[in-house]
């Protein structure tokens, strides 16, 4: 099925305007003036024998907001999952390409996978909170590390939950259940739980799919917030939140990267009359 | 259009009806059960005591005694406070009184259900001696006599004497109700000079439950048994849960290639219907022969614990699987290593769903027969158990001794009435497993 598609040529575009062709050397690929946190090469990625990911090239920028978009099953949150190893969880996964964060390969034997996942943090489509309390929920990253100490949890706790800002919500009542809170609120639960181990990079899947406007917009608010202090990549259905939050965005159509560059020109100049179709809601 | 509607909603109607009747016909069942259970076993339940005595104003008349033997007792007067009332012995009143030598030898009770006539002879084989000095040893067993032999279920009479060798002349204070026993009964040349009828009592009383068998379980409780059943149960689920649910975590998260695991949880389906007297000749040949463990509780125990294995396993899997995948992924998001997820977030969640597996197989290994038949089962050894290496009583075991050794009907009220022991002790140990999963489900919060 994937075979039968168009074969669209990966497009890089990168916001100095630089236009980088597949094939061409990307080792060193520039994001303007700004360091890759996260780096891709020609990563492909099947499920048995159903090829979801062709040759993604794609540079994530650090301390900005990059977002993924493309119409459903493009792979935009199989990509995502890449970058911490959870396709991993997934039997019959094959990956081949390389990823790099920080110019260090996740895929190396060297790597400590929990250590690779507790410096990127991952926010999923549905609010997870643990059937725990609040408290131990955010302070669930710790307690795996072995911090046990009461004071430095209580500080991080109320830092991360500050960060997220769901404190004021929450401060009376850190002893409930995660569960008990509301869906955007657990969302944002979720979120400082991510904060606690200190990530550099921030995954979110969808993070607002399952949540009403206002709770949507409570996050987006975080995300303004978290810029600046962490990387942030956020795949979204919703085009005008992709416009809103992020710095860079990325188009996947059917398992390619059809284009990337920085939000303001994949929205007013797209290259590729798929992205300018897509941004239009022609298809999706 | 309107046909269409009509025949589904006849489709809607009968389903109903088909759902109704399986849930009334199982409970028309469960009732059954239970009410048997309780109409046949209830009776250990109830002890008969005596308490207060019968007022004076009772006479008993025409009751003629030859050569030691009540005869032509049908007829009586019954004086009642001065009131003569003539009329005939009735049912449950006690008749064909045999006295032999001072002693009374055969005494019959009527009044029972047909089929218990012949139960209903009391014989009192008491010494005469004791009789006449009113021994309150052999008096309290003359009691015991009557009551087993008549059921309870005896004419009550007060005190009566008599005197004039074979024919009463004299009567004091007396007889006649239905329902109560002979007392202080005094005899004197073989004519009886006192009796003395009390009424009966019957309580609830759970003598039956915290007394040991007696005279070859034709008497007494149950309390080894109940004793080694739980010692039993509990032992095999301390062994069987957490290699159960140790398994099933291996099975479940760790085990692999998928072939492998599935040969294996083929054999463990298996093993989860493989019929239990085969599991009693296994743990006879593997802990009580090979491994010399002897008939013992801890031999019993091993062997139910390996019965029960492959359920908790099966249940644990089951529980496993619930655990949503987000909450396994957000735990390794942030960095958790396999064991931590498990240990964290997984078992935590899966918890309450284990232990309701372990519940059913608490029931199971409760209420097992065939593997403790030869590996911890003793006939009759109405002392505690002493230790993990010494033999003990079990409530199913004893149930089926009961059944199929005893003669004496009392045995089969006493194998019903351990058999509702059973099931209030797999009630109790469900309960309180109940009770901890609903502890743990609150302080989870699902």
């Amino acid at each position: 099925m994937v075979d039968q598609s168009p074969k669209i040529e990966p497009v890089i575009t990168v916001n100095s305007g630089l236009v980088i062709k597949r094939g061409e050397n990307m080792q060193t690929l520039p994001i303007g003036h700004l360091t890759a946190a996260v780096h891709t090469e020609n990563l492909c990625l099947w499920f048995g024998d159903n090829q979801v990911l062709h040759d993604v090239c794609l540079s994530v920028a650090e301390k900005k907001v990059t977002a993924m978009i493309g119409p459903s099953g493009c792979g935009k949150s199989t990509m995502l999952r890449c970058f911490n190893r959870m396709n991993d969880l997934i039997e019959n996964t094959k990956i081949t390409g390389s990823i790099k964060v920080y110019g260090s390969d996740i895929f190396s034997r060297n790597l400590d996978l929990c250590d690779l996942r507790a410096r990127i943090g991952m926010v999923f489509q549905k609010p997870n909170p643990f059937p725990k309390t609040i408290f131990e929920n955010v302070a669930y990253g710790l307690r795996i590390k072995g911090i046990n100490d009461r004071r430095q949890l209580n500080e991080k706790v109320e830092i991360c939950l500050r960060r997220a800002w769901i404190w004021d919500e929450v401060k009376d009542r850190l002893h409930h259940s995660g569960l008990s809170l509301s869906g955007g609120q657990q969302q944002r639960l979720c979120v400082a739980r991510a904060l606690a181990t200190d990530p550099e990079i921030l995954l979110l899947d969808e993070p607002t799919s399952a949540l009403d406007p206002q709770s949507t917009a409570k996050i987006e608010e975080l995300l303004f917030e978290l810029k600046n202090q962490v990387t942030v990549l956020i795949v979204t259905h919703n085009i005008g939140q992709a416009g809103r939050v992020s710095d860079f965005t990325a188009f996947l159509y059917l398992g390619r990267l059809v284009e990337f560059g920085t939000t303001e020109k994949i929205f007013t100049t797209p290259e590729q009359p798929e992205t300018e179709r897509y941004l239009e809601g022609k298809f999706g | 259009m309107n046909r269409k509607y009509s025949v589904r909603k006849i489709k809607e109607k009968l389903g109903l009806l088909l759902f109704r009747a399986a849930i009334v016909i199982s409970g028309i069942f469960l009732v059954m059960f239970a009410v048997m259970i309780i109409l046949r076993g209830g009776s250990v339940f109830i002890k008969t005591c005596a308490v207060n005595e019968i007022a004076d104003n009772y006479r008993l008349r025409n009751v003629i005694i030859k050569n030691g033997v009540i005869i032509d007792n049908k007829k009586y007067d019954l004086s009642i406070n001065g009131k003569i009332i003539k009329g005939l012995l009735k049912k449950g009143m006690a008749s064909d009184i045999e006295i032999k030598d001072d002693i009374i030898n055969e005494m019959k009770i009527l009044n029972l259900q047909a089929d218990r006539i012949e139960n209903s002879y009391a014989r009192i084989n008491t010494g005469k001696s004791a009789i006449d000095t009113g021994n309150p040893e052999l008096l309290k067993n003359i009691q015991f006599c009557i009551i087993e032999g008549a059921a309870a279920e005896l004419v009550e009479a007060s005190e009566y004497i008599m005197s004039g060798g074979v024919e009463i002349t004299k009567i004091k204070t007396n007889l006649v109700f239905t329902g109560g026993f002979l007392e202080n009964i005094s005899i004197k040349n073989g004519i009886i000079r006192k009796m003395k009828l009390v009424k009966p009592l019957r309580r609830f009383s759970l003598h039956f439950i915290f007394a040991s068998p007696e005279a070859g379980m034709t008497a007494g409780g149950i309390f080894p048994a109940l004793i080694g059943t739980f010692y039993l149960t509990i032992m095999a689920m301390l062994l069987a849960f957490p290699i159960g649910v140790l398994a099933a975590i291996y099975l479940n998260e760790y085990a692999w290639p998928p072939r492998a695991v599935q040969i294996i949880r083929t054999a463990i389906n298996t093993l989860a219907g493989v019929p239990s007297i085969v599991y009693g000749l296994f743990g006879m040949a593997v802990f009580v022969n090979f491994l010399a463990f002897q008939v013992s509780i801890l031999s019993g125990a091993l062997t139910l614990a390996v019965l029960v294995l492959p359920i908790i396993i099966n249940a644990s899997e089951e529980a496993l699987k619930t655990v949503p995948r987000e909450m396994r992924e957000a735990s390794l998001g942030l960095g958790a290593t396999k064991r931590q997820m498990i240990m964290t977030v997984v078992l935590p969640a899966a918890l309450p769903n284990i232990l309701t597996g372990a519940i059913i197989a608490v029931g199971r290994a409760a209420g097992e027969t065939a593997p403790i038949l030869f590996t911890a089962a003793a006939f009759y050894f109405p002392g505690l158990p002493e230790s993990i290496f010494s033999p003990c009583m079990a409530l199913p075991y004893q149930i089926y001794a009961l059944m199929t050794e005893g003669t004496a009907r009392v045995q089969t009220s006493i194998a019903y009435g351990a058999s509702i022991v059973l099931l209030l002790l797999v009630l109790a140990i469900n309960s309180s497993a109940i009770i901890l999963r609903g502890i743990i489900r609150k302080k989870r919060q699902w």
